[in-house]
């Protein structure tokens, strides 16, 4: 940038340095505080505060279409619909369901994004540019058509993977069904949601792992470390702020996938599919039930904030966040 | 690109390492791309060509009715500029809003600053669809619906969260010592900043850019529900239509798909430029 | 549904706060008389919603519409936008509670119960006399505009299920005249099976596992239903021997004709992009399918243009055909529409006979039975019009999306395909659910 040549002129602004007595009093650091969040604190409180109090207020309220369309009072029964939900003894496999599912996704979006950010970092020019660009390419590409494009890459019938795996010799794919089997249907889904959670992780990553000074990793290289030694002893410890936030949003997305299920299963998941994006809507949203949608909702951030507290805590005993 | 003057510890181990990220690079660009790759295919192919049992996986008839059919559909014109006010206002009040909280974040302490920090990352918990009716409502009682400026306030609670975690992290990455420095030199508090610190959390600033133009520029239910005049709806809604009880336009969908990412592509082109100059002067002159 | 209006209802205003923010009347405007006689200075702006297959199907139609809507409001502007199947509900309730109300919005025919039953559309069961020819609505669509016994809504348009099959396969395979019953169809697909069995791709019929419309009319035409109302309750009629015999007959179709995928449905991948692959000898699909089988552009082959032809499903059980599904739309005029007269002009419009004829010449079954006993005598209409003449509709309930959200039929028939579960087990379980969902849990 321009930094260099906007330095001297600014410095002579600023020339006199002593003498002349504070024109008016610095603003306590509180009050700068307060004015820096103040537009961020407008936005949310009125587009999601609002709302978030509504819901809240909806999941103890039997809510139906009659009185969203006649503006009518809905009325107040209590904790009914928490009562229903954890009285559904499907409720609690598709938590499990959806807790592995977010687990393994997770997981694995962090391990190859990080992969990707630090063969991003050491590659050549060339094949950075190249690597960026896929990925933009990727995270560009608008979702309603991507999970199309991977319905047909796994249909049955025209699918391209099927014909590429019955080309291998004795292998018959013909009409082979990928989520006929629930461990290879979900294993098509993790692949579809990992691949677009991939770009945002691995470019935030490489974002920060270009902050990281690369003489401290060439020190450490000195001292004798090997890579593995390096990224763990130098580079994660630096990247820590960046890899809570990604870890923490890739946990509150994953939990509550719902496209990629809902498209690639043709709009209606068989029981073994539903996770908890698509118990909800089949439950609630899809039926027009929404005061008990409000109410799995409110469970959602409920066992949303069990999963990330503990990671949450684990940064502000580290000083991240403190 | 051309700032690369100082680089005396250019590659102390060359070879192995750069030929096997190379390597590494290449076969998962590959992989990753395909489904990119077809879209963009798909677009040019010609009827005959879309669904076949053995997948044509180049062509030799390019066509670009798929791309005039597209074009011709109704409101693409409208569906582009509003996406572009929409995406672009997004990103620009984020980004400026976003880095303010994120210096009072990382640079002063305040009460209820944990509150804060914490009460951002619970609004991304909830989930997207019971919100609708709600924020529909909300939106409705100060007279935002049916505005594209209703679906930019609505993305910016969206995005805002974490634009803020982000940049937080990239402003706090930058040691205070500096800034303190600087202010010893005689700058003042601003100048400091936008001289020490702009330039490192520089990366960040494009992270989150890329972030907060995808994500609206991509988002369809709440854009859908919120825009009810065709003349106000948005690219992705546009897409939509190419879906319809009597089966998928499949070559018109790809080709709006992929006249619909190439701007994002395009930006993010433009910018990657900056990066690169932004790290330089940061890092190793800073 | 619960509605416990307890005494606690202050406490409820209290908490609800701004819910509130509708005019708290959506009745109040729908009681007076329409009037569609026409003013030629009337001024404003008349909302309309239509699903986006009349965008891409038959704009024509719409545009006609508008015309002769503008003879008698030549000042009033139309807004027609068109909607995503996917979502559009979703919108609709959104737009409902506050001031951006469509007037007329178009209604999936298995969707419109839940909003008849709360007061989301305009009563019109005084002012039918305004519609084309209304006393001769088709009985599907009419029966999913009607609950406790007004009626609130248009019917637009329906479709039939017929079979498209391929000319040149049935005369290399000896077949010189389509089947007439499902006996026949059996034998024949035999025959063509013998022709072409050595395709490992190919489908005599191709008949997916969840190909729920299908399966249904089976049972239809075995004499069973989904469900029939007993007073005030819904009981269910899939565990019936006639049901168990219509699935059966659907069951044997599927294993001795069909390589379709049985955990798939016939719209993913779309049936007539697999028949357009050229491995499929007859599939059951609606009106436009046929068609879209050797469209340019769509997954369609050009090459088949002129092998594709098309007969009635046969009946089982000695009927004229096998009835299709009775899957359609129709036109609502919104309670809090603030021209329920210009609304009601428009529809009328719309579903005029003139109008419903463009609907017939894009592939769709017209809105009444004088318009399909027409169709009959018109070669290119007859199947669809005499496999809709007794076309069923699933149970008006307000449960039903349930049943549609959930797959319970879908995944009860997928289980029957496969074989995971017999036929009678599989028609106890689903009928155990839907009536569950129907009842209200």
């Amino acid at each position: 940038m321009s930094a260099s040549t906007q330095a001297p002129a600014q410095a002579a602004g600023a020339a006199p340095p002593g003498p002349a007595p504070r024109r008016r009093r610095r603003l306590a650091p509180k009050t700068i505080g307060y004015l820096l969040i103040l537009p961020t604190v407008v936005v949310l409180a009125g587009v999601q505060g609002y709302p978030l109090v509504k819901l809240a207020l909806l999941s103890v309220q039997d809510l139906t279409q009659r009185e969203l369309f006649s503006g009518l009072p809905a009325p107040f029964i209590g904790l009914g619909n928490y009562a229903k939900i954890l009285s559904d003894p499907e409720f609690f496999l598709v938590v499990l369901r959806t807790v592995a599912f977010t687990a393994a996704n997770v997981a694995l979006t962090l391990v190859l994004a990080t992969v990707l950010a630090l063969v991003m970092r050491a590659a050549s020019r060339w094949c950075r540019l190249l690597l960026t660009v896929v990925l933009i390419c990727v995270w560009a590409m608008p979702q309603v058509v991507s999970t199309l494009v991977f319905n047909w890459l796994f249909d049955y019938e025209f699918g391209v993977v099927n014909w590429l795996v019955g080309r291998l010799p004795g292998v018959d794919m013909n009409g082979h069904d990928w989520y006929a089997n629930t461990i290879s249907g979900f294993g098509v889904i993790t692949m579809i949601v990992v691949w677009g959670a991939i770009p945002f992780v691995a470019i935030t990553l490489y974002a920060g792992i270009s902050q990281v000074p690369k003489e401290l990793e060439e020190a450490a290289r000195v001292d004798g470390a090997n890579g593995r030694q390096i990224f763990f002893r130098v580079t994660y410890p630096i990247l820590r702020p960046i890899y809570t936030i990604v870890t923490v949003l890739s946990v509150i997305w994953d939990f509550q996938v719902f496209n990629q299920v809902w498209v690639a299963r043709g709009g209606r998941p068989e029981p073994q599919y539903q996770i908890l994006g698509v118990y909800s809507f089949v439950r609630a949203f899809g039926v027009n039930e929404y005061s008990l949608g409000a109410a799995i909702a409110v469970v959602t951030v409920v066992l949303l904030l069990v999963f990330t507290v503990f990671y949450i805590r684990q940064s502000l005993r580290q000083g991240e966040i403190d | 690109m051309t700032s690369h003057t100082s680089t005396p510890p250019r590659r102390p181990r060359p070879g192995g390492g750069r030929i096997a990220a190379n390597v590494v690079g290449v076969v998962v660009s590959v992989l990753m791309i395909f489904p990119v790759y077809w879209m963009v295919l798909t677009a040019f192919k010609p009827g005959d060509e879309l669904m076949t049992y053995t997948p044509h996986f180049a062509t030799l008839h390019p066509t670009l009715s798929n791309f005039s059919r597209a074009i011709h559909a109704p409101h693409f014109g409208d569906a582009l500029g509003n996406s572009v006010i929409i995406a672009f206002s997004t990103m620009i009040i984020a980004l400026v809003l976003a880095l303010l909280a994120a210096v009072a974040i990382a640079r002063f302490r305040w009460y209820g600053r944990r509150a804060f920090i914490f009460a951002i990352l619970v609004v991304q918990m909830v989930p997207m669809s019971a919100l609708i009716i709600p924020l529909y409502l909300m939106l409705n009682s100060i007279d935002q619906v049916n505005k594209l400026s209703g679906v930019v306030l609505t993305y910016l609670a969206f995005v805002l969260p974490f634009s803020i975690w982000t940049l937080r992290g990239f402003v706090a990455g930058v040691p205070a010592e500096l800034e303190e420095a600087a202010m010893v030199d005689g700058c003042t508090r601003l100048q400091a900043f936008f001289r020490i610190v702009l330039p490192l959390v520089f990366p960040g600033l494009v992270a989150t850019s890329i972030y907060a133009l995808i994500q609206s520029w991509n988002e369809y239910i709440m854009a859908y529900v919120l825009l009810s005049d065709q003349q106000k709806e948005t690219l992705p809604v546009w897409l939509v239509s190419f879906v319809s009880a009597h089966g998928v336009d499949y070559g018109a969908l790809m080709a709006g798909a992929t006249m619909m990412a190439l701007p994002v592509v395009v930006f993010f082109a433009i910018i990657q430029r900056h990066v690169a100059s932004g790290l330089t002067a940061g890092a190793v002159k800073g | 549904m619960k509605h416990r209006l307890m005494a606690a209802a202050g406490l409820a205003a209290v908490l609800l706060g701004a819910a509130a923010c509708g005019n708290g009347s959506g009745a109040a405007g729908s009681t007076g008389k329409i009037d569609t006689k026409g003013d030629k200075n009337a001024t404003g702006t008349l909302t309309v919603w239509l699903q986006v297959d009349a965008q891409s199907s038959w704009p024509n139609a719409v545009k006609a519409a508008t015309t002769s809507f503008h003879k008698k409001f030549p000042k009033v502007k139309v807004k027609v936008s068109y909607q995503a199947w996917n979502d559009h509900l979703t919108k609709l309730d959104a737009a409902l509670t506050g001031k951006h109300v469509p007037d007329v919005v178009e209604m999936g025919d298995t969707e419109t119960t839940s909003y008849l039953a709360n007061g989301a559309f305009r009563d019109l069961t005084d002012s039918k006399n305004l519609f084309a020819d209304s006393a001769n609505w088709n009985s599907g669509l009419a029966a999913s505009c009607t609950y406790e016994g007004k009626v609130y809504c248009v019917p637009y348009y329906s479709g039939s299920r017929i079979v498209f099959y391929r000319k040149d396969m049935f005369a290399k395979a000896g077949i010189s005249t389509p089947p007439k019953t499902l006996a026949e169809l059996m034998t024949d697909g035999g025959k063509l099976n013998k022709k072409y069995g050595s395709d490992p791709k190919f489908s005599a019929f191709y008949m997916p596992g969840k190909f729920w419309y299908s399966a249904m009319s089976f049972v239809r035409d075995a004499g069973g239903t989904i469900a029939t109302k007993k007073g005030d309750k819904w009981v269910g009629g899939l565990d019936s021997p006639a049901a168990i015999k219509g699935l059966t007959q659907w069951k044997a179709l599927s294993d001795q004709l069909s390589k379709a995928s049985k955990t798939s449905d016939e719209a993913n991948p779309q049936q007539y992009t697999v028949m357009a692959q050229g491995h499929v000898a007859m599939m059951y699909g609606l009106g436009w399918e046929g068609g879209s089988v050797y469209a340019d552009g769509n997954g369609g082959n050009p090459k088949l243009k002129d092998s594709i032809g098309s007969f009635a499903m046969p009946s089982g059980s000695g009927k004229e055909a096998m009835q299709s599904f009775a899957g359609g739309s129709d036109l609502a005029i919104t309670a809090k529409s603030q021209h329920p007269d210009w609304a009601a002009a428009w529809t009328a419009a719309m579903t005029s006979q003139s109008n419903e004829k463009l609907l017939m010449k894009a592939g769709n079954v017209p809105n009444t039975t004088t318009l399909l006993e027409q169709a009959k005598s018109d070669p290119a209409l007859s199947a669809a019009a005499s496999s809709a003449t007794d076309s069923w509709m699933v149970p008006i309930s307000t449960g039903w999306p349930k049943v549609e959200k959930s797959s319970i039929l879908q995944n009860g028939l997928s289980a029957i395909a496969t074989g995971k579960k017999s036929v009678a087990d599989a028609c106890k379980e689903m009928n155990q659910q839907v009536e569950q969902a129907l009842n209200g849990s």
